[in-house]
C-alpha cells in the first residue's frame, strides 16, 4: 500500500462527515469572544481605580479593625475584587460558564451565610477535646469532617454554641472505615444532608453500620442494621429529622435517637429532586414527599457522571459531575457543577471548574448546600480545597470558606465536609 | 470587529471547512468534538481575520485546529486508555470498503494523539514534513520519528499495511 491509498483510505473513513456552515457561527463567537475580553479588561481597570480612590480617601484597615463576619444566612457580599466571567458558550440551550482558576478564588467576592471562613482542624485529632465536653442543649453542629488519631479517622466536628457563638473543634471517639472507597481513599459517608435540619445531629454512614452524633446530649448513637441490609452506598437526614440510609436495592429509615429501625422502598431518598447521570443519558428524578421516586424527566446537560449528592429548592437542583467532553468544545474542564429546572427547561446551566494544568480530573466537586439562589459547593485541586457560592441566576463565583481538612481522592465519593447553615437545609 | 460576518471570511470558510472537519474528526475521532473544534478555530482565525487574510489563513487555522485536536484528545484518551490493542478483523487487507474502515478506524485508536495527528497531516492532508512540523510546533526530527513510530503501530493492527515512506 502506498501513501496515496493510505490517504484514500482516510479520506473514505471521514466520508460521513457531513457538510456544515460555520463561518456566521465562528464570526458571532469572535465577536463576543471580543466583547467579553473588553467588559474584563475595563471592568480590571474601573476595580483598580476604585480601590485606588478608597486607599488615598480612608487608608487601609488594619486587619483587627475588621468587623466580625455576620452569622445571618444570605448574600452578605464584601468589597473585595468580584470575579466576571461572562456566559462563554451555549450548548443546545444549557448556559455554560468557565468557573475561577485556583489562583483567582482569593480574588472572589466573599459571602458569609454563616460558616467560618476557614474550615478544619489542622492539628493531631487525639488534642481535641471530645463532644460530650461541649454537648448542650444549645450547641449545634456547623461543620462536618474527619481527622487522624494514630492513623485511624474519626470524626472531627465544628460546634457552636448558639447563645455565646463561640465555636470549637471536637473529636468523636469512633474509627471510620471506608464507605466504598475506590483507590484507595477513604470515602467517609458525608453527603449534603449529613447534618440535620437543625444542626444538632450528624449521621456517618458506613459499609456495616450507621453513626449518628447527637451535640445535645454528646451521645454516639452506633446503629447497627440487619444483615440481610447489606453494604450501605450513603444517605443523610430527612427534613423531619428521619436518617435514611441506602443500599444497593434497599433503604432504610432511622430515628434520630438511632432507634425504630425499618426498611423501606428501595430508592427513598431525602431530597425532593435529584440530577443524575452514569453513563444514561442524565436526568432529573423527582421524589415526593415520602422520598420515593414519581418522575424521571431526561434533561439535556454535557454531563457524564455526577459525583455525590443533589441540592437545592423544589424549583431546580445541583450537582457536581464530571464533563462529558463530547458535548464541549476543547480545551475545557473536566469537573462540573451542573443545575437544571425541575419544572421544565428554563434554567440548565453549568459551570466549569479546572485548573487548566492537568489533562485529567484534577480535583473533587461536590453540591454541598443552598442559600437563597446561591449553589454552596466544595471545590478540591491541587490539594487545596474551598467551599464556593455559585449564583446560576447571576452568573456570579462567590469564595465562601478554604477548607484544611483532609480532602478525598478524585473521584471518589468522599466529601471533606459537610455543613449546617442557619436556615434549616430544605 | 464588526458584527456582522466579513464576506471574504465567509467565502474562505465556505470554501475549506468541509476539508478541515474532516481532518479534525480524524483526529479527534468524534464527529461532534471535531465540529466544535473547527469552530473554536475558525472563531480564533476570526479575531485575527485583518491580519491573517493576506498572509496563510490555512496555516494558522491549521496550526489552531490541530494543536487543539491533540489536546483535547489527550484529555479525552486519558480517560479511555486500554492496555490491549483492538482485535482485528477476520479479513484480509486488500479488501476495500467498510472492514477497512473499521480496521483503520481501530488503528487510528491505537495511536497517540500526536501520532494520530501526524498521520492525518502527512496522509490525509498530504503535507510536508516542514509542514507538518510547522502546525504541531515540533521539530521535523520528531514528525519522522512519529511518523514511523505511527506506521510501525498501525502495522501490528493491520498487518497487510506496508506504506512506502519517503522523505517530502
Amino acid at each position: 500500500m502506498t501513501q496515496d491509498q493510505l490517504g484514500d483510505l482516510l479520506a473514505r473513513l471521514s466520508d460521513p462527515v457531513g457538510e456544515v456552515d460555520l463561518a456566521e457561527r465562528a464570526w458571532a463567537a469572535a465577536v463576543r469572544s471580543r466583547r467579553r475580553r473588553r467588559r474584563t479588561v475595563l471592568g480590571a481597570v474601573a476595580t483598580v481605580a476604585a480601590v485606588a480612590a478608597v486607599s488615598i480617601g480612608i487608608g487601609v484597615l488594619p486587619d483587627h479593625g475588621r468587623p466580625a463576619a455576620p452569622l445571618t444566612p444570605g448574600p452578605a457580599s464584601s468589597s473585595g475584587a468580584s470575579w466576571q466571567p461572562g456566559r462563554s458558550l451555549l450548548v443546545r440551550g444549557a448556559s455554560v460558564t468557565t468557573g475561577p482558576r485556583p489562583d483567582q478564588i482569593d480574588g472572589l467576592t466573599e459571602l458569609r451565610p454563616g460558616i467560618p471562613a476557614q474550615i478544619g482542624w489542622t492539628g493531631p485529632a487525639e488534642r481535641l477535646p471530645t463532644l460530650a465536653t461541649a454537648a448542650g442543649p444549645t450547641t449545634r453542629v456547623v461543620a462536618a469532617m474527619t481527622g487522624r488519631v494514630k492513623g485511624v479517622h474519626v470524626p472531627v466536628l465544628l460546634v457552636r454554641d448558639s447563645r455565646s457563638l463561640a465555636e470549637r473543634y471536637v473529636q468523636v471517639q469512633v474509627a471510620l472505615s471506608p464507605l466504598g472507597g475506590t483507590g484507595g481513599d477513604l470515602s467517609i459517608g458525608l453527603d449534603a444532608r449529613s447534618i440535620d435540619p437543625t444542626g444538632t445531629r450528624v449521621v456517618y454512614v458506613q459499609a456495616d453500620r450507621v453513626l449518628i452524633a447527637d451535640a445535645s446530649s454528646g451521645e454516639l448513637h452506633d446503629v447497627r442494621l440487619p444483615s440481610r441490609a447489606g453494604s450501605l452506598t450513603g444517605g443523610g437526614f430527612t427534613d423531619s429529622g428521619r436518617v435514611v440510609v441506602t443500599a444497593d436495592d434497599q433503604a432504610w429509615s432511622i430515628s434520630g435517637q438511632g432507634t425504630d429501625v425499618h426498611q423501606v422502598p428501595a430508592g427513598t431518598s431525602t431530597v425532593s429532586a435529584r440530577l443524575v447521570g452514569d453513563g444514561a443519558r442524565p436526568q432529573v428524578i423527582g421524589y415526593t414527599d415520602a422520598g420515593l421516586p414519581a418522575t424521571k424527566v431526561p434533561v439535556d446537560l454535557p454531563l457524564e457522571a455526577s459525583w455525590g449528592a443533589s441540592v437545592g429548592p423544589r424549583a431546580w437542583v445541583a450537582t457536581g459531575a464530571l464533563v462529558d467532553q463530547r458535548r464541549l468544545p476543547a480545551a475545557v474542564s473536566v469537573n462540573g457543577l451542573f443545575v437544571a429546572s425541575t419544572r421544565g427547561t428554563d434554567l440548565r446551566a453549568v459551570l466549569l471548574m479546572d485548573d487548566r494544568t492537568a489533562a485529567m480530573v484534577s480535583g473533587g466537586i461536590r453540591a454541598t448546600a443552598w442559600v437563597d439562589n446561591v449553589v454552596i459547593f466544595q471545590y478540591s485541586t491541587d490539594g487545596r480545597s474551598w467551599l464556593l457560592g455559585w449564583d446560576p441566576f447571576k452568573d456570579k463565583v462567590y469564595k465562601i470558606s478554604g477548607v484544611t481538612a483532609a480532602v478525598g481522592g478524585t473521584g471518589t465519593r468522599s466529601q471533606a465536609v459537610a455543613v449546617w447553615l442557619d436556615n434549616p437545609v430544605p | 470587529m464588526r458584527a456582522e460576518t466579513d464576506e471574504e471570511f465567509a467565502r474562505y470558510v465556505g470554501a475549506r471547512q468541509h476539508q478541515l472537519l474532516r481532518a479534525a474528526y480524524l483526529v479527534c475521532g468524534d464527529r461532534a468534538l471535531a465540529e466544535d473544534l473547527l469552530q473554536g478555530a475558525l472563531a480564533k482565525l476570526a479575531l485575527r481575520w485583518e491580519r491573517v487574510r493576506d498572509d496563510n489563513p490555512d496555516a494558522y487555522v491549521r496550526t489552531i485546529l490541530y494543536r487543539d485536536a491533540v489536546s483535547s484528545w489527550r484529555k479525552r484518551r486519558r480517560e479511555l486508555l486500554v492496555e490491549a490493542v483492538p482485535e482485528r478483523a477476520d479479513h484480509g487487507w486488500a479488501d476495500a470498503g467498510v472492514a477497512d474502515r473499521l480496521d483503520l478506524t481501530a488503528a487510528l485508536d491505537a495511536l497517540t494523539p500526536k501520532q494520530r495527528a501526524v498521520v492525518v497531516l502527512r496522509f490525509f492532508e498530504d503535507r510536508s514534513v516542514a509542514e507538518t512540523a510547522t502546525a504541531l510546533g515540533v521539530g521535523e526530527g520528531t514528525v519522522k520519528s512519529q511518523t514511523y513510530a505511527a506506521l510501525e503501530r498501525l502495522r501490528t493492527v493491520v498487518p497487510g499495511l506496508v506504506v512506502q515512506e519517503d522523505d517530502r
